[in-house]
């Protein structure tokens, strides 16, 4: 008789305590893992703003020995006004591939400048922006990572339930288009 | 009988939470630490003499400033580029302390002819990637380009400590006179009790869990026949518990690093 009320009240306890208690950390746990991948996007922004910040210095140290070749300037100066309007991660990557490629001819450029190429201001710039462009690709590879963990973790049985109770939605990757990826060919006939 | 299936279980469990606590993130297999943690020498391309200076002055950095400047050489990237590989390695070993992540790693990849400077985040301002790619073009290639390891990795790994007391400002030539802010194991030693005290609770806790759980296996088993416990495991299998291994004693004091720094080849 005692047994069983022990076990009625055990029963009722653990019906009402184990689904509340799940549904909390289930909750939290979200809230952790999407404020997670927020701090990581912070990280790459804060990488492209560097990265951003960087390019006049380049221009103009460049413009110094080879300002005869505007169209490759102008070039890199319009992909950087463009990374500094992105909003999105997906417009963000796509901006940020245009500044390579524009960085990529502008190197390709300098080749026919030694004395550009010997300069140590210039030198010590591409060291700053090829540190950066490294940043970028680790703060990249962290925000991916993030927010695979994240958008896994929302589409899977039985936490989507919570996350769609809670309006948790599923991140953008910072990643370009196949099709944008191609790179234009350069020709400098 | 029912005491068995209640040991068979309590294992199972246990089974699960170390299986699920070694999920390795991918193919890339980084070497562990030496054992003295500040060199690293798998292409065995430097002297012991070389070895034994980097360990001594890592030694007294560390005990100064808790910065730490690890020197690694491996055999191979494995088809990676250095900045992911030293990157990686950088954060698998934790090197610099957690607070300030005040921690480099150089490492120098021979077969590839690659070498990279990678600077923790609390570095970056001491050592700019710039900076790194002077002490890179000065004092490491023009060493390695003639087959001198040892030398420029001497080399290099001074002018790197050398940016690092001037960051601490710590005198070079005065190391024996402690007459600096910095005095040895000033800001360790508390930060190592209130560890301890930390560890200690982590251990209450555990323990505080385990016993949680055998009463729970007891009151299931007594009562449902283990129906809880079986949905647990079915839960736990898709992934649900995440149960943190044991420490490392030998690796890094926790710093990580955000790809700041400098590469190049020869």
């Amino acid at each position: 008789m005692k047994k069983s009320l022990i076990a009625i009240a055990v029963v009722l306890l653990l019906l009402i305590v184990i689904p509340s208690v799940t549904l909390i950390g289930t909750y939290n746990n979200l809230v952790q893992l999407e404020e997670n991948v927020n701090s990581k996007w912070a990280q790459v922004e804060n990488q492209l703003k560097r990265r951003a910040d960087l390019i006049p210095n380049l221009v103009n140290t460049v413009k110094g020995f080879a300002n005869q070749e505007k169209e490759v300037l102008i070039g890199v100066t319009e992909a950087r006004s463009k990374l500094q309007k992105a909003t999105t991660p997906k417009e963000y990557a796509e901006a940020n591939a245009q500044v390579t490629t524009a960085l990529e001819r502008l190197n390709f450029v300098v080749e026919r400048y030694p004395e550009l190429k010997s300069n140590e201001n210039f030198i010590r710039l591409q060291d700053e922006l090829a540190g950066t462009e490294n940043r970028i690709a680790v703060a990249r590879r962290d925000y991916n990572e993030a927010v695979k963990g994240f958008n896994s973790k929302i589409r899977k049985f039985p936490t989507n339930i919570i996350a769609n109770m809670f309006g948790f939605e599923n991140k953008e990757y910072f990643e370009v288009d196949q099709k944008d990826k191609e790179v234009p060919e350069v020709n400098f006939e | 009988m029912k005491n068995k299936i209640k040991f068979s279980l309590i294992w199972i469990i246990v089974l699960i939470c170390i299986t699920n606590s070694y999920v390795i993130a991918d193919d890339l297999n980084l070497p562990q630490p030496s054992r003295e943690f500040y060199v690293y020498d798998e292409a065995n391309i430097l002297d012991e003499t070389v070895e034994n200076y980097i360990v001594e002055t890592n030694e007294s950095l560390h005990s100064k400033t808790g910065a730490q400047i690890v020197v690694a050489t491996v055999n191979s990237l494995q088809n990676r580029s250095i900045e992911e590989y030293a990157n990686r390695l950088f954060r698998y070993w934790e090197i610099g302390s957690k607070e300030k992540n005040n921690g480099i790693l150089f490492l120098i990849a021979p077969t590839e002819n690659k070498m990279r400077i990678e600077i923790g985040y609390g570095l970056e301002g001491a050592i700019p990637d710039g900076k790194a790619g002077e002490i890179r073009d000065k004092m490491i290639i023009p060493y390695f380009k003639k087959g001198n390891y040892n030398k420029g990795t001497l080399e290099g790994f001074k002018a790197l400590v050398k940016e690092v007391k001037i960051e601490y400002n710590i005198d070079s030539n005065s190391n024996e006179h402690k007459r600096f802010i910095f005095e040895p194991n000033n800001e360790h030693s508390p930060q190592k009790s209130k560890e301890g005290i930390a560890n200690l609770f982590d251990s209450v806790k555990k323990i505080i869990i385990i016993i949680g759980i055998i009463i729970f296996l007891i009151i299931d088993f007594t009562f449902f026949d283990g129906f809880l416990t079986f949905t647990f495991i079915r839960i736990a299998s898709r992934g649900g518990f995440n149960f943190n291994g044991g420490g490392n004693d030998n690796h890094g004091g926790g710093g990580s690093s955000g790809g700041g720094g400098a590469s190049g080849g020869w």
